[in-house]
C-alpha cells in the first residue's frame, strides 16, 4: 500500500475559496464540545500492545470520518479490535450495512492514517467483520449526543 | 491458463466498463435534451435526425431506466462484489442506446432483463443482511421490474411512471432508513413507514389500474414518506457540522421538502390542477438528483475510483438547481411562459455540476501529483 507524504495538499484557490477541503480538514472542525469529535478518554475498543502506540493509533483511527455521519469511526463504534505486535498491527472494522458501496474506501482510509501513524516498516492489517453485528450500544456517548439521544 | 484466463477477465473488464460509461453519459444527454423539448425549450440541433425525436418520446426511459437505474444498478454491484451483478447495469445501459436507436421494443424487453437481474442482486443483499432496509430495496427493484413490465407490455405512461418513481423513492428511503439507525428510534417511527411503503405501492397498483383516486393515494404517500424523512433523518444533526458532511445534509433537506411538493402536485394533478409537470420534476430533480449531487463526491471514489476535492464550489451548482427549481416548479403553473427558461437553467445545473465533478477530481490529482 502506497501512501503519499502527509504533507497538506496544494490546493488551486478558485476551487476552495474559503478553504474548506473535506480531505484535509475535520469535517466537525469548529463544533463545539457536545460534539463526538471532541471526545478524549480510553478507546471504546480493545487494544493489546506497547502502550506507547496506544495514542498514534487511537489517534489515526480518528482521523477517518464517514462523511455520511459526520463522526469518526471510532465514534460510531466501527471498530471492534487493535493489536499491535512486533512491527504489525492488525485492526478489525465492522459497517453498519452490507450494501454500503464506500466500504472500501474507509477500510482504505484506515490503512492511509495507521501507516502515516507508525513506523515505516509496520504491516498494516485492516481486517471487515461482521459478527458481532453493529448495534447503537457501540456509539460512543458523545456520539449519541451528536444524534440527539 | 491462469494468465490468458486472467487477461481475457481483464479485457472484458475494460469493454464492460467503458460500455458502462458510454451508455451512461449518452442517456443522461439525450434524456436531458429531450426533456428540453419538451418544455419547449428550440435546440440548436433540433434537426439532426431521430434520435432526437426518441429521446423526447423516451425521456422519462432514458433518465430513470437508462441513466439512474445502470447508475443504481454500478451502485449495488460494487457493494455485493459479485461481476454478474453486472449484468443489470450493462442491461439497462444498452436498453438506452437501443431505445434511441429506434430498437423501442428491444430495449423495452432488455430493461425488463436488466430489472430482473437486479432483483437477484437485491434478493443476495436480503440473504446477507435480512433487515428492513434491504428488504425496501429488494421491494424497489420489484417496483422496477413491474414498471419496465407494464411498459413492454405497451401500458400507457399513467400506469408505468408511478412504478419507475417508485423504484428511485424505495431506493432512497432504503438507504436513509439505514442511517437513521444512528437515532433513537421514537417509537411508531417504523410502522409509519412501513404503512406510508404499503401506501405508495398500492397507489402503484390503483394507477396501473387506472382508479380515480390513485393519484391521491399517491401524493399522499409522498408527502407522508417527506415528513417521515424530515422528522428521522440523521441529516438534521449532520446539517450542524462541516464541509462535506454540511454540503450533503443539505442536499438531503433540500430534496425531502421537494419530495413534499411532489407529494402536493400529485394530489392536486390527478383532481384536473395544472400541475403535472410540478409532480413529476419535483420528484425526479429536486429529490433524486439532489440526492444525486449530495453523494457523488463520496460514491464516485467508490464505484470509480475518482477521487473528488470537495469545496464550496459544490454549493453553486446545487443552488441553482434548486433556485431554477423554484422558477420551474412554483412558479411556471401560473406563468407558462416560465417554464422553458426554468427548464433551461434545471439542464444548466447539472451541466454546471458535471463541470464542478470533473474540476475537482483534476484538482484532487493536480493536488495529489504535486505532494507524491
Amino acid at each position: 500500500m502506497t501512501t503519499d507524504t502527509g504533507l497538506m495538499p496544494v490546493k488551486p484557490p478558485w476551487l476552495d475559496p474559503l478553504g474548506i477541503d473535506a480531505s484535509v480538514v475535520h469535517p466537525c472542525r469548529g463544533m463545539d464540545n457536545e460534539h463526538p469529535c471532541a471526545s478524549e478518554g480510553p478507546p471504546p475498543y480493545p487494544y493489546a500492545g506497547p502502550e506507547a502506540m496506544r495514542k498514534p493509533i487511537d489517534d489515526a483511527l480518528r482521523r477517518v470520518v464517514d462523511p455520511e455521519v459526520a463522526m469518526t469511526i471510532v465514534d460510531v463504534g466501527l471498530v471492534y479490535g487493535v493489536t499491535a505486535h512486533e512491527g504489525r498491527v492488525h485492526v478489525q472494522v465492522t459497517m453498519t450495512s452490507a450494501a454500503c458501496p464506500v466500504t472500501d474506501l474507509i477500510l482504505e482510509e484506515v490503512q492511509t492514517e495507521l501507516a502515516h501513524a507508525t513506523p515505516a516498516d509496520t504491516q498494516i492489517d485492516v481486517e471487515l467483520v461482521w459478527e458481532p453485528p453493529w448495534s447503537t450500544d457501540r456509539m460512543s456517548a458523545r456520539a449519541k449526543a451528536f444524534m440527539g439521544w | 491458463m491462469r494468465g490468458r484466463a486472467a487477461s481475457r477477465h481483464r479485457a472484458f473488464s475494460v469493454v464492460a466498463r467503458s460500455l458502462l460509461v458510454l451508455a451512461i453519459a449518452v442517456a443522461l444527454v439525450a434524456g436531458i435534451a429531450g426533456g428540453l423539448l419538451r418544455a419547449g425549450v428550440g435546440l440548436p440541433a433540433q434537426a439532426a435526425g431521430s434520435w432526437l425525436g426518441q429521446a423526447v418520446l423516451a425521456h422519462a426511459f432514458l433518465m430513470i431506466g437508462a441513466f439512474l437505474g445502470t447508475v443504481i444498478g454500478i451502485e449495488r454491484a460494487v457493494a455485493v462484489k459479485q461481476p454478474l451483478a453486472f449484468v443489470a447495469p450493462l442491461s439497462s445501459g444498452l436498453s438506452g442506446l437501443l431505445m434511441l436507436a429506434g430498437a423501442t421494443s428491444a430495449a423495452a424487453w432488455l430493461s425488463v432483463v436488466a430489472a430482473l437481474a437486479f432483483v437477484a442482486v437485491n434478493t443476495l443483499v436480503v440473504v446477507r443482511q435480512r433487515a428492513a432496509h434491504t428488504a425496501l430495496l429488494l421491494a424497489a427493484a420489484l417496483a422496477w421490474l413491474a414498471g419496465n413490465g407494464l411498459h413492454a407490455l405497451g401500458g400507457p405512461a399513467e400506469a408505468v411512471v408511478p412504478w419507475w418513481f417508485g423504484f428511485l423513492v424505495l431506493t432512497i428511503v432504503a438507504e436513509r432508513l439505514e442511517m437513521t439507525r444512528l437515532m433513537r428510534r421514537r417509537r411508531g417511527a417504523a410502522p409509519a413507514l412501513f404503512g406510508l411503503v404499503g401506501a405508495l405501492l398500492a397507489g402503484c397498483v390503483a394507477s396501473a389500474l387506472t382508479l380515480r383516486w390513485a393519484g391521491a393515494l399517491y401524493g399522499a404517500s409522498l408527502l407522508g414518506l417527506a415528513a417521515w424523512l424530515l422528522s428521522f433523518d440523521i441529516a438534521r444533526r449532520t446539517i450542524k457540522a462541516h464541509g462535506l458532511s454540511r454540503y450533503m445534509a443539505g442536499c438531503l433537506l433540500l430534496g425531502y421538502l421537494w419530495l413534499a411538493v411532489s407529494g402536493v402536485a400529485w394530489a392536486a394533478a390527478s383532481l384536473g390542477q395544472p400541475t403535472r409537470d410540478t409532480a413529476l420534476h419535483a420528484l425526479a430533480l429536486g429529490f433524486v438528483f439532489s440526492m444525486m449531487l449530495g453523494h457523488a463526491p463520496v460514491i464516485l471514489p467508490a464505484v470509480a475510483g475518482v477521487k473528488l476535492q470537495f469545496g464550496w464550489v459544490f454549493y453553486a451548482p446545487l443552488a441553482l438547481l434548486h433556485a431554477s427549481l423554484v422558477v420551474r416548479l412554483l412558479l411556471a403553473p401560473s406563468q407558462p411562459a416560465l417554464l422553458a427558461p426554468g427548464a433551461a437553467a434545471n439542464a444548466v445545473a447539472i451541466v454546471l455540476f458535471a463541470a464542478t465533478v470533473l474540476g475537482s477530481a483534476l484538482a484532487w490529482r493536480w493536488s495529489h501529483s504535486s505532494t507524491a
